[in-house]
C-alpha cells in the first residue's frame, strides 16, 4: 500500500530507479489535481487506468447534474423556456468543444455516442464512395475501434484494408505509412496515440502525405486529447475523433470534428429525428451537417459534461498538469524498467501510457493482486490484438496516468508488483 | 478494491496453477478437442478427450486461476461417463453462479471465493464451459 498523505516523506524511496534529473522535481510531484476527483477521496485508491476510462472531476459531475437539477427540456425540440435553454446550452457547448480542439470555420463538430460510433460514421459513409480495389490504410497500432469498422465497410464493396506494420520498438513511422500508400489509397485512418504503448504519431506529417496522395486522413484521438494540446486545424487531417470518457468526461459521448465539405458529402449512419428538414411518406430531405449526423435526441448532460471536462483540462494545464504528467510519464517507465521481472512494450513516450509483460506471471493474476492493493490497471490485450501479435506477447498490464497521478501512486504500484512477483512467480 | 487476494489464490490453487499435472497436448490420444477463449484477457484453453478411455487433458495459455481450474477439470472428469461428466460440469458452474459447493467434490470449493471477484469468474469457468462444448 502506498503512503499517501505523507508524499514528501516518501521522496527518498521514490528516487530509486528514476533518472537523476527527476529527483529534484519530485517534491513538486504530489498532484494537486487529486482533490478535484471525488472518486479519489479514499487516500488508498490508486487509479492507473485512465486510458480505459478517466475518472471524472467535480466540475464535470456538477455540469451533468445541472441538467437534472434545472429540469432542462429536449434539445432542438419544443418552444418552452426549458427546451430553449437546453438547446442554447447544447449549441454553446458545441462551440466551446470546437474551440478547445482548434476547429476552424471550415470544420463541423458532430456530437455522437463515442469514438467507435464516430469512426463507424466515417467508415460506413466513406465506403459509399469507395470502389472495389480501393484501399483503406490502418495500422498495427490501432485500437479495434479503428480496425473493425473499416473491415466491415471494405468488405461491403470489395475494398482492401492495408495494415501498416510497426517497427521492432512498436513505433509507427511516417515513412512506413508513406511506403504503404499507393495509387488506390483513398482513406488513411490512424491513431494519434497508441492505447498500448503511448507512442505518438506525427499526425501533421501523415496528413501532409495523405493529402498529397488525395487520401482522406482520419485520426483516432482517443488517447491524445487528455495528454496533448490538440489543434485540428494545425494537424491538417480531414477528420479527428475522440470520446469524452477518456477525457475526464461522461460515458456515451463522442466527438467527430471534420471538414464540413467531408461531412456534407457523407451519407448518415443513422436516420431519425433532427437530421432531416422534411419527411414525406417515402422520402426525406437531409439536414445540413452537423445535424445530418446527429439523428435522435442528443445526450445533453453528456455533452455539457464533456464541455466541462475540456475546461477542466485547460485549467489543469494552466496549473502545470501537463508538465507534471510528462515528468510522471518518464518516471513510470523508468521505475518499471528497474524491476527485473517486467518486459516493457514499445519505446519511451511523453504520454503516460506504459504496458508491460509480467515474466513468469499472467497479467490477470497480477492485475488482481494490484486490485487487492487498491490499484486499478488494465490487463489483457487492450483491444489491440494485432499489436500484441506483432510484439509476440499474449497479454500485458497497462499503466496509464492522468492529471491526478503522482509519485505516491508509483510507490504503491512498485510495492504491489513486488508482492505479486513474490506470490505468483 | 476487491477482497483479500490470498482468499482468492488459496495455496492449493497456487500450487496447481504453477505446476498442473494434467496438462498435455491432444496429439496421440484425443478423439475430441474443443478450444475456448476469454476475449477479455486472451486466455486460450484446449480441452482434449479420449472417448475410449475417458481421459481428459488440457493445454493452452491462461492465468493461474484458469490453469488450476483446467487442471482440476481434467482430473475430476477423467474416467467419468458422459452423463457424470455433464452433471459435474453443470453442478460446478451452478455453484460458481451462487449455488451449492457441498454437492460437488470438496477440492472445488477452493474456487468459492471467486464469486466475490465477478470479473474472474470467466477464468474459472472457461475450461469447464469448453468441455461442455466438446460434448455438445
Amino acid at each position: 500500500m502506498g503512503s499517501r498523505g505523507h508524499a514528501l516523506s516518501t521522496v527518498t524511496g521514490s528516487a530509486e530507479g528514476c533518472p537523476r534529473d527527476l529527483v529534484s522535481d519530485m517534491k513538486s510531484l504530489r498532484s494537486p489535481e487529486r482533490d478535484y476527483f471525488p472518486a479519489l477521496v479514499d487516500p488508498r485508491r490508486v487509479y492507473l487506468d485512465s486510458a480505459a476510462t478517466t475518472l471524472v472531476p467535480s466540475p464535470v459531475i456538477d455540469a451533468v447534474l445541472s441538467v437534472y437539477r434545472e429540469g432542462l427540456g429536449g434539445v432542438h425540440r419544443g418552444v418552452h423556456e426549458l427546451a430553449a435553454r437546453a438547446t442554447q446550452r447544447f449549441e454553446s457547448a458545441r462551440l466551446s468543444i470546437a474551440r478547445h480542439v482548434g476547429a476552424s470555420e471550415s470544420h463541423d463538430v458532430v456530437l455522437g455516442r463515442g469514438t467507435t460510433e464516430a469512426l463507424n460514421v466515417l467508415a460506413r459513409g466513406l465506403s459509399e464512395s469507395l470502389r472495389e480495389g480501393d484501399e483503406v490504410l490502418t495500422s498495427e497500432l490501432d485500437h479495434h475501434a479503428n480496425i473493425v469498422g473499416w473491415q466491415l465497410a471494405a468488405a461491403r464493396i470489395g475494398a482492401v484494408v492495408r495494415v501498416v506494420p510497426v517497427d521492432a520498438h512498436g513505433l509507427l513511422s511516417v515513412e512506413a505509412v508513406h511506403e504503404h500508400m499507393g495509387p488506390r489509397t483513398r482513406v488513411v485512418a490512424l491513431p494519434h496515440v497508441s492505447n498500448v504503448t503511448g507512442a505518438v504519431l506525427d499526425v501533421k506529417a501523415v496528413a501532409r502525405a495523405g493529402r498529397a496522395r488525395g487520401a482522406i486522413v482520419i485520426v483516432d484521438g482517443s488517447q491524445a486529447v487528455r495528454h496533448l494540446p490538440i489543434n485540428v486545424t494545425e494537424l491538417g487531417c480531414h477528420a479527428y475523433v475522440f470520446g469524452a470518457h477518456k477525457t475526464y468526461g461522461p460515458n456515451g459521448v463522442g466527438v467527430l470534428v471534420a471538414e464540413r465539405s467531408l461531412l456534407e458529402g457523407l451519407p448518415p449512419l443513422h436516420g431519425g429525428g433532427h437530421m432531416v428538414t422534411n419527411v414525406a411518406s417515402h422520402a426525406s430531405t437531409l439536414a445540413p451537417s452537423p445535424a445530418r449526423h446527429e439523428a435522435g435526441s442528443p445526450n445533453l448532460e453528456g455533452v455539457l459534461g464533456l464541455e466541462a471536462a475540456l475546461e477542466y483540462l485547460h485549467d489543469a494545464r494552466m496549473r502545470g498538469a501537463f508538465e507534471r504528467e510528462t515528468t510522471m510519464a518518464r518516471a513510470v517507465r523508468s521505475r518499471l524498467s528497474s524491476l527485473g521481472f517486467l518486459r516493457l512494450l514499445g519505446a519511451e513516450s511523453p504520454v503516460g501510457i506504459v504496458s508491460f509483460a509480467t515474466i513468469g506471471m499472467h497479467a490477470h493474476d497480477v492485475a488482481a493482486y494490484l486490485d487487492s492493493a487498491g490499484i486499478a490497471v488494465r490487463a489483457g490485450r487492450m483491444c489491440a490484438h494485432p499489436l500484441f501479435e506483432r510484439l509476440g506477447e499474449s497479454d500485458a498490464i497497462r499503466v496509464s496516468i492522468a492529471a491526478h497521478s503522482d509519485l505516491d501512486d508509483l510507490d504503491a504500484l512498485e510495492e504491489a508488483l513486488r508482492g505479486a512477483y513474490e506470490l505468483f512467480a | 478494491m476487491s477482497s483479500d487476494i490470498r482468499a482468492l489464490y488459496k495455496d492449493t490453487l497456487l500450487a496447481r496453477g504453477k505446476a498442473p499435472t494434467h496438462r498435455g497436448a491432444p496429439e496421440g490420444f484425443a478423439t475430441h478437442t474443443a478450444s475456448g477463449e476469454n476475449p477479455v484477457c486472451g486466455d486460450r484453453v484446449l480441452i482434449s478427450l479420449d472417448l475410449r478411455t475417458g481421459r481428459v487433458r488440457f493445454s493452452g495459455h491462461a492465468c493461474l486461476l484458469c490453469t488450476a481450474s483446467a487442471d482440476l477439470c481434467a482430473e475430476l472428469t477423467t474416467g467419468l461417463s458422459r452423463e457424470a461428466r455433464a452433471k459435474l460440469v453443470a453442478s460446478f458452474l451452478e455453484a460458481l453462479d451462487g449455488g451449492d459447493f457441498t454437492a460437488i467434490p470438496s477440492v472445488l470449493s477452493a474456487f468459492s471465493e471467486v464469486r466475490n471477484w465477478p470479473i474472474r469468474l470467466g477464468c474459472v469457468k472457461l475450461p469447464w464451459e469448453t468441455l461442455t462444448r466438446l460434448e455438445a
